[in-house]
C-alpha cells in the first residue's frame, strides 16, 4: 500500500479524532514541551513525517530535533526555539528542512508558539511542523532562477553584477579585470552536433570555469548567455593567463570532433570606473569590443585599451550618423577616370563614394566603408550611388555632354538579395540610362561564396547589356575557378601584380600569363593603382591598355571630371 | 567500511562541493582522492561502501579505473561523476559496472537522492 492509500485508509478510520485527522491530512506533527514538568509530547506519537529518534528528544529538548534538522538550517532552528527576548506569548514561523528519512530532507513550515506564565517565566513551547516540500521546493527553485543560470548553475548577470561590486567595495586596494570569454564558432557546433550537445559543452565549460577559479584568490564569475561567460578577478596578467590556459586546456579535452577554441577579451577596471560606478555589463561589453576589434585566428586574447576605445567610439559615431548622412546627401560621387594608356584618353570611370561631413569635412572611405560592410549599410550606399550615377549620366545626355561608361561597385551583401536585378533595372530605367554606360564591379572575394547564384545574376546583367567587372582579380584563392564558371567581361587587376623591380621575374611571368589568358578568353583588362611611368611602360609592353591610377588621375568630383573630359574633347 | 564514501576528483572545487553536500546530508565518513592511484589504494585498503568517481583524472581519462575497481570488488557501488554529459559516455559507464551517473553541475538534492538510492542498493 503506498503512502497516499495509507493516508486515505487512516482518514476513513472513524476512530481517529478530529485533531488526529487534521494532523494526518496536513502532514503535520506537533511537539509540545513543558518547561515546568520537563515533559515532551508529540502528536502523532511516532512523528512519522520526519526522521527522529524519540528517545533522544526526551533527554534534552533544547537539542531536540538537532539531528532531524538539515545541518545548514540549524542556526535558523536554534534562533527559532530561543526564548531570549521573548517577554510575552508570541508565535514565530520559519521554513526549515528536516530529514524525512536518513539523509533525505524536505521542506517544512515550522510554527513556534512560546508561552510565558504570569511571572514572565518560560511555561511551554509548541512546535508545529507541516510538510510543505512541494510548494517550498518550487519557491526555492524560482528564487534560484532569479539568481542563477538554469543550464550551468552559475550566477547570472544580475548576481554577477552584485557580487562584483561587493568584491570591488570590500577590496578597494586591489586591481581587477573583467575577462569575457566565448567559444569561437559555437553556432557551428550547435549546427553540427545539435543544441543538446551544445548545452553539454556549456555545462562542461561552466564546471571547468568554477574548478579553475577555485585556485585564485578573490573573484566572481557568471554565465551571461549562450556561450558567453565572464569573470572578475585580479588584473595581474600572470593570473589571467593562468586562468585562460587552464580553461583552454580543459576545453581541448572535451570529447567532440570540433576545434574548441576560446576567445578572450579583457577589460581592466579603472578607479574612475569604480568612482562612477559604471555598470558591470558595460565593463563586459568593453571586453567584448576588445575581442571584436583585436581577435583573429592567431590572436585569441585581446585587452581593451584607449586605442580600441577611440576606434569603437569613432565607429559608433559613424553608425549614429550614417542614416542622417544618407538622407542629407552627405555622400558624394567621386569619379576616377580609366585611361587608354596608348592614346592617353579617358575611356570611362569608376564611381567612388566620398563622405563630406558638414562639420568634420571629408571622411575617408577607409573610416566608414568597412563599418558599413560590417553592419550591412553598404547595400544602401550601393543603391544610392547607382541612383546618383544614373542621374548624372542622364544629365550628361540631356546636356549633350560626353558620356563615358561609369562602373559602380556592388557589395557582397547586395549580391544575394533576391530583388537585386529588379532594383537595378528599376533604377536604371527610371533615368532611361543606356545600359552600355553602366558597368558593375564585383569584388573577387564575392565569387568564392555562392557561384551558382552569382552566375545567374551576372548572366542576367549581361543579358540586359550591362558589363560586369571582376574587381581585385587574383587577390583571393578562387579567381581561376570563378573565371571558368562565371560570366565576366572585364578583369580588374591590382597593382600588386606588377613587378616591384626589373628582377621580379615571377611577377613578370604571372602578369604576362594573365594578360594572355584574358586576351584568349575575350576579356578586357583594367589595371588599377598605376602610379609611375615605369609601371605604365611595363604594362603597355605586356599588352595591357586600360589603367586607373594616380599616374593619370586621382578620384575627383563630378564637376572636375566633366571639365577634364571637356578639355580632352 | 560501512557508510564510508570515497570521492575521487582531481578538482579541489568538486571534492569540496561534494563533501559538503554529503556532510550536510548527514554522511559522516568521507574520504577524498585526487588521482586514480590514490583512489585505488583507498579502495583496496578501506573498501568504501560507495565510490563517487570522476571520469577524467590526471592518470586516468577513461573507464579503466572503474573497470579495475569492479574487477577487485564486483559488488562495489560506484557512481560516475563527470562534467561531460554525453549519452554515449553515460551508457558506457553503466555498461562497465557503474551503478549510476551524475552529470555536473548537479542539484544538491538530486545528488543526495542518487547517492542514497545507490547505497540502499536499489
Amino acid at each position: 500500500m503506498d503512502g497516499n492509500e495509507e493516508l486515505k485508509e487512516k482518514l476513513l478510520d472513524h476512530s481517529m479524532t478530529r485533531e488526529e485527522l487534521l494532523l494526518e491530512h496536513t502532514h503535520t506533527f506537533i511537539a509540545e514541551y513543558s518547561y515546568k514538568t520537563g515533559q515532551l509530547e508529540i502528536y502523532p506519537e511516532d512523528g512519522h513525517f520526519v526522521d527522529f529518534d524519540r528517545k533522544s528528544l526526551d533527554t534534552d529538548f533544547e537539542h531536540a530535533f538537532y539531528k532531524t534538522v538539515f545541518k545548514r538550517d540549524l542556526p535558523l532552528y536554534q534562533q527559532l526555539i530561543d526564548f531570549s527576548g521573548v517577554t510575552h506569548s508570541v508565535q514565530r514561523d520559519a521554513n526549515i528542512r528536516l530529514y524525512v528519512v536518513p539523509h533525505i530532507y524536505e521542506w517544512f513550515r515550522i510554527s513556534v508558539l512560546y508561552y510565558i506564565d504570569e511571572d514572565g517565566e518560560r511555561d511551554r513551547i509548541v512546535l508545529a511542523f507541516t510538510n510543505a516540500e512541494k510548494e517550498l521546493e518550487a519557491v526555492h527553485e524560482l528564487k534560484s532562477l532569479v539568481t542563477v543560470d538554469s543550464l550551468t548553475q552559475l550566477p547570472n548577470i544580475n548576481t554577477f553584477s552584485m557580487q562584483t561590486w561587493e568584491l570591488l567595495k570590500n577590496h578597494p586596494e586591489r586591481e581587477y579585470a573583467i575577462v569575457r570569454m566565448d567559444i569561437r564558432k559555437f553556432r557551428l557546433l550547435n549546427e553540427f552536433y545539435g543544441t543538446s550537445e551544445g548545452d553539454n559543452v556549456l555545462r562542461f565549460l561552466g564546471v571547468k570555469l568554477q574548478e579553475c577559479m577555485d585556485s585564485e584568490e578573490l573573484y566572481t564569475y557568471c554565465h551571461l548567455t549562450s556561450d558567453i561567460f565572464a569573470v572578475c578577478m585580479s588584473s595581474d596578467m600572470e593570473s589571467i593567463c593562468r586562468v585562460i590556459d587552464s580553461i583552454q586546456t580543459s576545453m581541448n579535452h572535451y570529447p567532440v570532433n570540433f576545434e574548441m577554441v576560446m576567445s578572450f577579451g579583457i577589460y581592466i577596471i579603472t578607479e574612475k570606473d569604480k568612482q562612477e560606478r559604471i555598470p558591470v555589463v558595460t565593463m563586459v561589453d568593453r571586453a567584448a569590443i576588445a575581442q571584436r576589434v583585436k581577435n583573429n585566428y592567431m590572436n585569441k586574447i585581446a585587452v581593451f585599451d584607449d586605442k580600441i576605445a577611440e576606434k569603437e567610439y569613432a565607429e559608433q559615431n559613424v553608425i549614429m550618423e550614417m542614416n542622417n548622412a544618407l538622407g542629407s546627401d552627405q555622400f558624394h560621387i567621386y569619379l576616377q577616370p580609366k585611361v587608354d594608356m596608348i592614346t592617353g584618353r579617358i575611356v570611362g570611370s569608376e564611381a567612388l563614394v566620398r563622405w563630406i561631413h558638414p562639420t568634420k569635412g571629408v571622411i575617408s572611405p577607409v573610416d566608414f566603408v568597412p563599418i558599413f560592410e560590417g553592419n550591412g549599410f553598404i547595400s544602401e550606399i550601393d543603391f544610392y550611388m547607382l541612383e546618383q550615377v544614373c542621374k548624372m549620366i542622364r544629365r550628361w545626355l540631356d546636356k549633350g555632354l560626353e558620356a563615358k561608361p561609369v562602373s559602380v561597385n556592388l557589395s557582397r551583401s547586395n549580391l544575394y538579395s533576391p530583388r537585386i536585378l529588379n532594383d537595378i533595372m528599376t533604377c536604371v530605367e527610371r533615368y532611361s540610362v543606356p545600359h552600355d554606360l553602366i558597368e558593375f564591379e564585383i569584388t573577387e572575394s564575392a565569387f568564392a561564396v555562392d557561384n551558382i547564384h552569382l552566375n545567374q545574376l551576372m548572366e542576367q546583367l549581361q543579358k540586359n547589356h550591362f558589363r560586369v567587372l571582376m574587381d581585385d582579380f587574383g587577390s583571393g584563392y578562387s579567381s581561376l575557378n570563378a573565371l571558368r564558371e562565371l560570366s565576366v567581361d572585364i578583369l580588374k587587376i591590382d597593382i600588386k601584380f606588377l613587378p616591384v623591380s626589373q628582377n621580379d621575374k615571377r611577377a613578370d611571368i604571372i602578369l604576362r600569363s594573365v594578360t594572355q589568358m584574358a586576351d584568349q578568353l575575350g576579356l578586357e583588362i583594367v589595371v588599377e593603382g598605376v602610379e609611375t611611368e615605369a609601371q605604365a611602360d611595363l604594362l603597355k609592353k605586356m599588352g595591357c591598355r586600360i589603367a586607373q591610377g594616380f599616374l593619370y588621375y586621382r578620384p575627383m568630383p563630378i564637376e572636375e571630371y566633366e571639365r577634364v573630359l571637356k578639355k580632352q574633347k | 567500511m560501512e557508510d564510508l564514501i570515497l570521492i575521487v576528483d582531481d578538482a579541489r572545487f568538486a571534492r569540496r562541493i561534494e563533501t559538503k553536500a554529503l556532510q550536510d546530508a548527514g554522511f559522516e565518513h568521507i574520504v577524498e582522492a585526487k588521482t586514480a592511484k590514490e583512489a585505488l589504494q583507498i579502495f583496496e585498503e578501506q573498501a568504501p561502501e560507495l565510490t563517487l568517481l570522476d571520469i577524467t583524472l590526471p592518470d586516468n581519462s577513461d573507464l579503466t579505473l572503474l573497470r579495475t575497481m569492479i574487477k577487485i570488488r564486483p559488488e562495489a557501488k560506484i557512481v560516475m561523476n563527470s562534467a561531460i554529459g554525453q549519452e554515449l559516455i553515460i551508457q558506457d559507464a553503466l555498461n562497465a559496472g557503474a551503478r549510476d551517473f551524475i552529470t555536473k553541475p548537479f542539484k544538491e538534492k538530486e545528488f543526495i537522492e542518487k547517492i542514497v538510492k545507490v547505497m540502499k542498493g536499489n
